[in-house]
């Protein structure tokens, strides 16, 4: 079963950029059908209230974007040249890629997908390993992850179908999650 | 030119003053000039204000809160001749003996509806008009109004969180219900190398989501758990959408619940 909850999967966007439309489905019993979409990133970034003056002309040299609301601006964290650490970037993964996933008849093994880069095009990463046996091995050289796509879950020794596992995946989400006004306030979620 | 050198003028109807194209010429002197009347006194002050016209209106009645005096300003309208456009007037919210106090209203016209009062300045606090500027202060105060476009905070709208220290909506401020004039620091540190001889620990790891995407990478602290399992919580690979929990036990197959953790970052 694949799911997707607060601290486990689902995360809201807030005020970054982050976005994705990537998903990850149960395709056949043991498979895993990752659809194509695109992922951007949050980028290094400091937000701050927009002064025209002191902002329009990194806006220009695009080091800072104003926000959707026009009254802050989004600074990008900048190297010791004055360069952008990391603004945000959009990678798209062009095609489905089907998983097949497959259990170790004697011990349990553990999967994770993620959306990896080689600065020119995006992939997907399927790692697994045996519990407390084995490590995942780093990506490809010149590759480097960009996100989870489908985090962590342990699969039993011998499991034919995945559907009675809970598998969690990234759904991202606009805005900022419900429950944050003053009526959540009376009440203790945590 | 009438003199008279004493006495009163009554039964007079009217009074028609010619054009005399110039100011009155001497000291206690009324005189039309174009379309103005003026009323000339003349004393030595030199940095004082002299108050040189007066309107009494007394009465025959017993003075009661909201007696006052006004004047009048008509000039003429598209329908009207005269029309009233508007009006001061002085009045009184207490005519207690020894405790007067009074405040000016300004009376404006809103969709040719009859003269209201529309602006009210008191010394004392009032009730129920457009605006009221009063104040209750026990020295000379100072208020600047800022030189640009906005809304001026109440004791209603302040508590919004938008309007908290420019915070945008859905942020709430967290208090200290300890102490104040406390703050917050952060940091971080290389941990010491781990020992080689130690007893060996369990570890599990937990990638854990963010509720909402923080811009940078945030710090982020680990608590421990709600349970009795001789636990301990870190955190790794923290990035602005998740981190990597990490708990170690010496407890074999130990299972911890309830790990808690705080994030701070923008």
């Amino acid at each position: 079963m694949m799911k997707s909850e607060l601290h486990q999967g689902l995360i809201y966007a807030g005020d970054s950029p982050l976005a994705s439309t990537i998903t990850v489905e149960q395709t056949g019993p043991m498979q895993l059908t990752v659809r194509a979409g695109s992922f951007t990133t949050t980028g290094q970034a400091r937000l701050r209230p927009y002064v025209p003056a002191d902002h329009d002309p990194i806006i220009v040299q695009g080091k800072a974007e104003k926000l959707a609301d026009g009254t802050r601006v989004r600074l990008w964290i900048q190297k010791a040249n004055g360069t952008p650490l990391e603004s945000a970037k959009t990678y798209a993964l062009a095609a489905n890629q089907i998983i097949t996933v497959t259990s170790d008849p004697l011990a349990a093994v553990t999967y994770t997908i993620d959306l990896i880069t080689d600065d020119l095009v995006a992939a997907v990463l399927v790692k697994r390993k045996l519990v407390e046996v084995e490590k995942y091995g780093p990506p490809p050289a010149g590759w480097h992850k960009i996100h989870e796509l489908l985090f962590e879950f342990i699969l039993p020794p011998g499991t034919t179908d995945l559907a009675g596992l809970t598998m969690y995946v990234l759904t991202v989400k606009p805005g900022f999650p419900p429950g944050t006004g003053p009526a959540d306030w009376q009440t203790q979620t945590g | 030119m009438i003199a008279l050198t004493s006495g009163d003028i009554t039964g007079v109807d009217e009074l028609a003053f010619s054009d005399a194209a110039a100011d009155p010429t001497a000291d206690a002197r009324f005189r039309r000039s174009g379309d103005e009347l003026t009323w000339r006194t003349q004393d030595a002050r030199t940095n004082t204000v002299t108050r040189n016209f007066a309107l009494l209106s007394d009465t025959t009645g017993v003075p009661a809160a909201s007696i006052g005096i006004g004047m009048l300003f008509q000039a003429e309208s598209g329908d009207e001749n005269p029309s009233d456009f508007g009006a001061l007037d002085f009045a009184a919210s207490d005519v207690g003996a020894g405790t007067e106090d009074t405040f000016l209203s300004l009376l404006l016209r809103i969709a040719g509806r009859a003269l209201d009062e529309k602006y009210r300045f008191s010394s004392t606090a009032g009730d129920g008009f457009a605006a009221l500027f009063t104040h209750a202060v026990t020295a000379d105060r100072t208020y600047t109004l800022p030189d640009e476009t906005g809304t001026v905070l109440t004791d209603t709208g302040h508590n919004v969180a938008a309007n908290v220290h420019g915070l945008p909506a859905s942020v709430n401020v967290l208090g200290n219900r300890s102490a104040s004039g406390e703050f917050i620091q952060r940091g971080t540190f290389d941990p010491a190398a781990a020992g080689t001889t130690d007893n060996p620990v369990y570890i599990s790891n937990t990638t854990v989501t963010f509720p909402v995407a923080f811009n940078s990478t945030p710090f982020v602290m680990s608590g421990g758990g709600t349970g009795d399992n001789d636990a301990l919580g870190g955190t790794q690979v923290i990035t602005t959408t998740t981190f990597r929990m990490i708990i170690y036990t010496l407890t074999s197959g130990s299972n911890p619940t309830d790990f808690r953790w705080v994030a701070l970052g923008t």
